[in-house]
């Protein structure tokens, strides 16, 4: 099985473009969505006739952050979707509140790189 | 009262018990002595009239003896006695009869011879002897006194019998009837014997009785046939018959009347009679019952001058304590300024200098003391702390006034109410049962620890107290002393710091967040780069560079703003005179080289034409933000964008007042406004989302406002300063 689409939520066009960039060179087959903030991300997703499989969070962002969107998100019927946090943050606290959403499997600080994507697609298929 | 009673009391039985004593004394001394006094009398009377009765006796012997003795009488008796003659008895007739008219006494005499023959008699032939007719019948030796009797006229006579002698033989008996009159002298003569003495003869009978010859002063008629019987042995004349010598008895003998009296008593051998001189017992102590009225009257009259003196001795000397005992009261009742003016010179004055000299020292110690108090509570007053003391029940006993500054409460509203007045709930309902629960169990949970609490001020208003109790035991009263100190400020303070201390770790979480991100972006971007040149992809390693120049302009901007953000904070800045239209001017020429600037409508309604007189580089972060902003989220989907800028005054402020039609803040995002950090906007990247929150910053140091107002297209800022008019 494999990985066909892929979300990255993230407020910082500067690491969208690596995140993407890293996920074009992983699997060039792979769909890129693209939103800047929590409110943006659920209308997309809301749109899609279909989840994506794997969902890159950030946590700071301007109008719905990383924590309010799961606040909402996690309240749709998406139980196949994985949610990776991608966060600057270092911070324990923000980990363990990101933790707690049963939808969020992993949390990693950026950037993006091959390794991590790895380990993704490892989870993203045990899933 | 008492003390009166009691003095009158004392004194009356003294003198009562001094009056019986001395009555009681004088009276058996005066009764000793009147009994003596009579006796002595009595005793000289008797003796007296036993040696003037023997007197008479042998008086009356003489006469006869001399009449029997004359020469002629013995020659013619005798001569007749051999040849009996008429001649002779003429003779002694005459003789006879001259004798008796010679003598006063003699009333009759008559001569017999010895065989009882009478010879001879002259005088009062009806005078007889009762017994003995005209003759002494006994034959004697010498003359006597034969007898002496009351005659049935009431009158004395004696017999007097004497011999006739003829050369010493005795040739005949003459027997001669005389007048006793003479005893009647005696017994009857009453003078200068009172009114009850007399003196009694009696002669004894043939049975050994006693028959009195004269007659008794209370019962005269009756004379010689008064008898008094020999066994009557307590009367007087019985003792008398017994033939003492002169002796005294009584007062406890009773006579012949059956009364009590004092006799003296005599034993005239002569004739065997008894002689009693008596006087009643009463005659002769009658003195003693003057005595005894003088006595009684001596006692009423000490009596009545007793309880005088009683009465006002007992006064002089209750007065004095009375009214010592009324200014004591005073005393007592709090007066302290009384003093007791006695002057007497007795312990009593003595007791009242004394005391005017303990009150005085009182009245020192009072004042000490009422200084002293004073003192302690001005100290109490002046500490700036509340200080309540409560009984063991709640209720307030004192407070200082510090207490009214915090409570809002006067002391009469809380004086004695319970200290839970100035409590809000919990503390209010649970107070009771706090005190209660120490009370039984001891345990403490705030007393010595100290404690916050919240305190009810008398507006309603409740602010945070910090509380320290300690306990107080006064003799067997608990008390308890709280010091309360209003920490509303502290409390404001400590929110303070807490508050900055958590922007400060939020914004150092943050800053350290947003000051990463770009760098980690810029770092991975540029091995993009590298890479990209390395396999020659010109526009990947191009796209690459850009977004990581824009990451390092987002970092720059913000490090910008942060060390803006401490200088508004720290660096203190000195006022001055700002003109405001210059500064929006020079603002808008700054920014002129925005994206999007031109498309602006930029409209100013600068009304507001005085200088501001404020810290400028705050004036200018303000402004720079706001209008830097409306630029910024400008809608550029309308064709119509403008900024309206206005300042005007409003009251007592300054208003900046911006106006724009851009993309405003979602409804949502409104209450979060001035908080760091928060961008509304996504896609438009640059901020650090600073700004607003910056502005409030410089908005407090302002001592002014930034306000948001949501036009429903657009934002509306005000900017208001409180400005000195």
């Amino acid at each position: 099985m494999n990985i066909k689409s892929f979300m990255i939520i993230d407020d910082s066009e500067g690491d969208q473009f690596l995140a993407k960039d890293a996920i074009k060179h992983f699997d060039s087959n792979i769909e890129v969505l693209q939103a800047y903030d929590g409110q943006e991300a659920l209308e997309i997703l809301r749109g899609l006739p279909q989840q994506p499989d794997v969902i890159f969070l950030d946590i700071n962002m301007p109008r719905m952050n990383g924590h309010e969107f799961l606040a909402e998100y996690e309240t749709w019927e998406n139980s196949t979707v994985v949610v990776i946090m991608l966060t600057s943050s270092d911070q324990e606290r923000d980990r363990e509140k990101s933790m707690a959403y049963r939808c969020v499997k992993q949390y990693f600080t950026k950037p993006l790189d091959s390794s991590t994507l790895e380990v993704v697609t490892q989870i993203s298929l045990k899933e | 009262m008492k003390i009166r009673a009691k003095i009158t009391a004392s004194l009356f039985a003294v003198s009562l018990s001094a009056i019986v004593l001395v009555s009681i004394v004088s009276f058996h001394f005066a009764r000793n002595a009147l009994l003596e006094t009579n006796g002595k009398h009595l005793l000289a009377l008797a003796s007296g009239e036993k040696n003037y009765v023997s007197y008479v006796l042998q008086a009356w012997q003489d006469e006869i003896s001399l009449i029997t003795s004359r020469t002629q009488l013995r020659m013619f008796f005798s001569e007749h006695l051999e040849s009996p003659a008429p001649r002779h008895i003429a003779r002694m007739e005459e003789i006879l009869l001259d004798a008796t008219e010679a003598s006063h006494a003699v009333k009759k005499i008559g001569m017999c011879d010895l065989q009882g023959r009478l010879v001879v008699m002259a005088g009062d032939p009806d005078l007889v002897h009762p017994t003995c007719g005209n003759f002494a019948t006994e034959s004697v030796t010498e003359t006597v006194v034969a007898d002496v009797w009351m005659s049935d006229a009431g009158e004395l006579y004696a017999l007097v019998a004497g011999p006739v002698l003829m050369d010493d033989e005795i040739i005949g008996i003459a027997s001669a009837f005389m007048s006793a009159s003479e005893l009647l002298g005696i017994t009857q003569n009453y003078t200068g014997l009172g009114e009850t003495s007399e003196i009694l003869i009696a002669e004894r009978t043939a049975e050994g009785h006693a028959r009195f010859l004269t007659p008794l002063r209370y019962d005269p008629n009756p004379g010689l046939t008064r008898i008094v019987r020999s066994d009557q042995v307590n009367v007087p004349i019985t003792y008398a018959m017994l033939g003492k010598g002169v002796g005294l008895i009584g007062p406890e003998v009773i006579d012949y009347r059956g009364q009590s009296v004092l006799a003296a008593t005599a034993y005239i051998p002569e004739m065997d009679w008894g002689l009693v001189v008596k006087i009643d017992r009463d005659e002769a102590l009658k003195p003693i019952q003057s005595l005894l009225l003088l006595i009684g009257i001596s006692a009423l009259v000490i009596f009545l001058l007793i309880t005088v003196i009683g009465f006002y001795v007992g006064r002089g000397i209750t007065g004095p304590i009375s009214r010592f005992i009324s200014i004591l009261r005073d005393v007592r009742d709090g007066d302290l300024s009384r003093k007791i003016h006695i002057q007497s010179g007795d312990e009593v004055g003595y007791l009242a200098s004394s005391f005017n000299e303990m009150l005085e020292s009182l009245r020192e110690k009072t004042a000490q003391l009422t200084d002293s108090e004073m003192q302690q509570r001005a100290v109490v007053d002046s500490i700036v702390d509340g200080l309540i003391t409560i009984d063991e029940h709640g209720f307030i006993q004192s407070l200082n006034n510090a207490c009214e500054t915090i409570f809002g409460y006067t002391p009469e509203e809380t004086l004695g109410q319970n200290v839970k007045m100035l409590m809000p709930e919990p503390y209010h309902s649970e107070h009771d049962g706090y005190l209660k629960r120490y009370h039984d169990t001891g345990e403490r949970k705030i007393i010595g620890i100290g404690r916050e609490v919240k305190g009810k001020h008398k507006s309603g208003r409740i602010f945070p107290l910090d509380l320290s109790v300690s306990e107080v035991s006064v003799k067997d009263r608990k008390l308890y002393s709280g010091i309360v100190r209003d920490i509303s400020q502290r409390k404001a303070a400590e929110e303070e710091i807490k508050q900055a201390n958590a922007e400060l770790e939020e914004f150092a979480y943050r800053t350290s967040h947003d000051l990463r991100s770009p760098l980690v972006s810029s770092i991975g971007l540029l091995s993009i780069a590298e890479k990209a040149i390395h396999a020659d992809d010109k526009d990947r390693a191009l796209a690459s560079l850009t977004h990581t120049q824009s990451s390092l302009r987002k970092l720059e901007g913000l490090v910008k703003d942060i060390l803006m953000l401490t200088r508004i904070k720290n660096v203190d800045e000195d006022e001055e005179t700002i003109d405001v239209e210059a500064v929006i001017n020079e603002t808008l020429d700054k920014f002129r080289h925005m994206a999007d600037f031109e498309r602006l409508d930029i409209q100013q309604e600068l009304n507001f034409s005085k200088a501001l007189f404020a810290k400028k580089s705050r004036i200018i972060l303000i402004m720079e933000n706001l209008i830097s902003n409306s630029i910024k989220y400008q809608d550029l989907n309308k064709s119509n964008s403008f900024i309206n800028i206005s300042t005007y005054r409003e009251g007592d402020k300054f208003v900046f007042r911006l106006q724009d039609n851009g993309l405003g803040v979602p409804k949502d995002q409104q209450d979060s406004l001035f908080q760091m950090f928060k961008r509304f906007h996504p896609k438009i990247s640059f901020g650090s989302g600073l700004g607003l929150y910056m502005m409030k910053k410089s908005a407090d140091v302002l001592g002014a406002r930034v306000v948001f107002e949501d036009p429903g297209d657009g934002a509306i800022f005000k900017f208001e300063m409180p400005i000195e008019l």
